[in-house]
This record gives C-alpha cells, structure tokens and sequence, in this order.
C-alpha cells in the first residue's frame, strides 16, 4: 500500500452483484406484516388470493395480470413524524414490496377483481368450469 | 436500533411471531400472531403504530390493567381464526388516563399521553 491506496476486498463486479442481490432481498422481503403469507384459496365460486398491506391506500397498490402471472408491487411511505424520536421500530420503514404469483389453472385470469379493506387486498378471480375428461377419437390410418 | 431506557416494554410471551396453528372444530383453526409494532414518543406523548391488517374497528381490543396495555384483534376469514395480540408494559412517565387509539386500514395508532412530571420543564434564568 502506498500513500493510503487501499484495495478493495471485493472486485468491483463481485461488490456491485452483491449489492444488486440485497437491493432485490430488501424489496422481496417488506417487513412486519406486510405483504407476507401471498396464496391462493378456492371460496365459494371464486379463487382467491390476500396479501396483507396495511397502512396502505388504493393509489399505493399496482396490481397487474399478464397471462397466467398476478403481479403485485406496492409501495408504503412511513417516514417518522415530524417532531418524534423513534424508540422502537418493527414495521421498517418506507418498504416497497413485489409479490408475484401464478394463478391457478382452476381461475380465469381475464375475470379478476381486487377490494382492499382494512389493509387486506383481497383478489377475486372467477372460477373456470370444470370440464370432465374428453375422448379423442382416433382417425384411421390411410393404407 | 439502540431502544430508549423508557420505552414501552413489550412481553414477548405474549408476543409469538410464529404463527401457532390450533384446531378447533372440524374445519375451524385458529392462528395466533404477533402485531409489529413501532414505538414513538415526542415530549408530550408516546405513540404506538401496530399493523393488524383485516381487523374491523368492533374485533378490536385495547386494554390497560394496572401498568400493561393489551391489544387483542381478531380476525375470521371462512374458518380460519387469526387472533393477534401484543402487551405492553408501560413507563411510569405514560398516563394511562390519557390514551387515543385510531384503526385505519389495518393500522393501529396509539397515543399515550406523559404526565406532565415527565414533560421538560423550561427554567427561567434570571
């Protein structure tokens, strides 16, 4: 070392892939409840999906279906109040959360409809009719 | 994150983060959890903002006995049951005479006002 020219630990490739995977982990992860326990259930008629964003408003959530792909992304401002010391902080902050999931053969992804209430975004997606096995009839080989 | 000397103490035997299914019924199970909190104060007040998503305002709880503040929410989708539930020990600058709390789309916010023996006094100088 001269002159207090040190070398990094890491290369600069290997320092930028590790940042750019705990940027991706922070996003994935959220924090306290929000966004956790994503999955699908089979509700009268409908197939249904909750994700638990509290605090959150309707312009905050973007939710898109592209194929059989629901995706997710939703974003909570929570900046301490002005003039307040945090003692104790659990819920994380401001989080951005993506969750993505991929809709059930059973649901018609074209049939979707969302509510939030009381910090649970609730997806509806109409359930496909059923249809039984079918028979193919085989054509006759030409000689 | 260094926590403040008088901060709100939370009873982690009440506090279990992982949810603890028990069945109940034939159909019924009910998953208890945690509600994660943040605890604020400024000179006049404490401030705690818990998150109990799809809790409606009636299925909501907030009690105090002696010096614990207890929330207890529930929530009933089909047959599942989630019973959330956090206590807190609070310091003696609180005044439990004193508490507001608001639900917002599954936000919980509680103030607790000091006692005006906590709040700074200004000193004059002559």
């Amino acid at each position: 070392m001269i002159f207090g020219v040190r070398r990094p630990a890491f290369d600069p490739l290997t320092l930028n892939l590790l940042n750019e995977w705990m940027r991706e982990m922070a996003y994935e992860m959220g924090s306290g409840t929000f966004g956790d326990q994503p999955g699908f259930e089979n509700e009268d008629g409908s197939v249904v999906l909750r994700v638990e964003v509290p605090g959150l408003d309707a312009s905050d959530i973007d939710v898109q279906v592209h194929g059989r792909t629901v995706t997710i992304r939703a974003d909570r401002k929570d900046s301490v109040p002005a003039g307040m010391r945090v003692l104790r902080r659990e819920r994380g902050g401001d989080v951005s959360m993506v969750r993505t999931a991929t809709i059930p053969s059973s649901a018609d992804p074209d049939q979707c409809h969302a509510e939030l209430k009381n910090g649970l975004l609730v997806l509806h997606f109409s359930q496909r009719e059923r249809t039984g096995p079918r028979r193919i009839t085989l054509d006759e080989g030409r000689p | 994150m260094e926590e403040h000397e008088h901060a709100p103490q939370t009873q982690d035997s009440l506090a279990t983060s992982e949810p603890a299914p028990v069945a109940r019924g034939r159909d019924e199970r009910i998953v208890r959890r945690t509600i994660p909190c943040d605890v604020l104060e400024n000179d006049t007040a404490f401030l705690v903002i818990g998150e109990l998503p799809g809790v409606a305002r009636e299925d909501l709880t907030v009690e105090i006995q002696a010096n614990t503040l207890i929330v207890r929410g529930e929530r009933r989708i089909d047959s599942e049951i989630t019973k959330f539930e956090r206590s807190f020990v609070v310091p003696d600058a609180a005044d439990v005479d004193q508490v507001q709390a608001t639900l917002d789309a599954g936000l919980l916010r509680l103030e607790i006002g000091k006692t005006s023996r906590s709040r700074p006094k200004r000193i004059p100088v002559g």
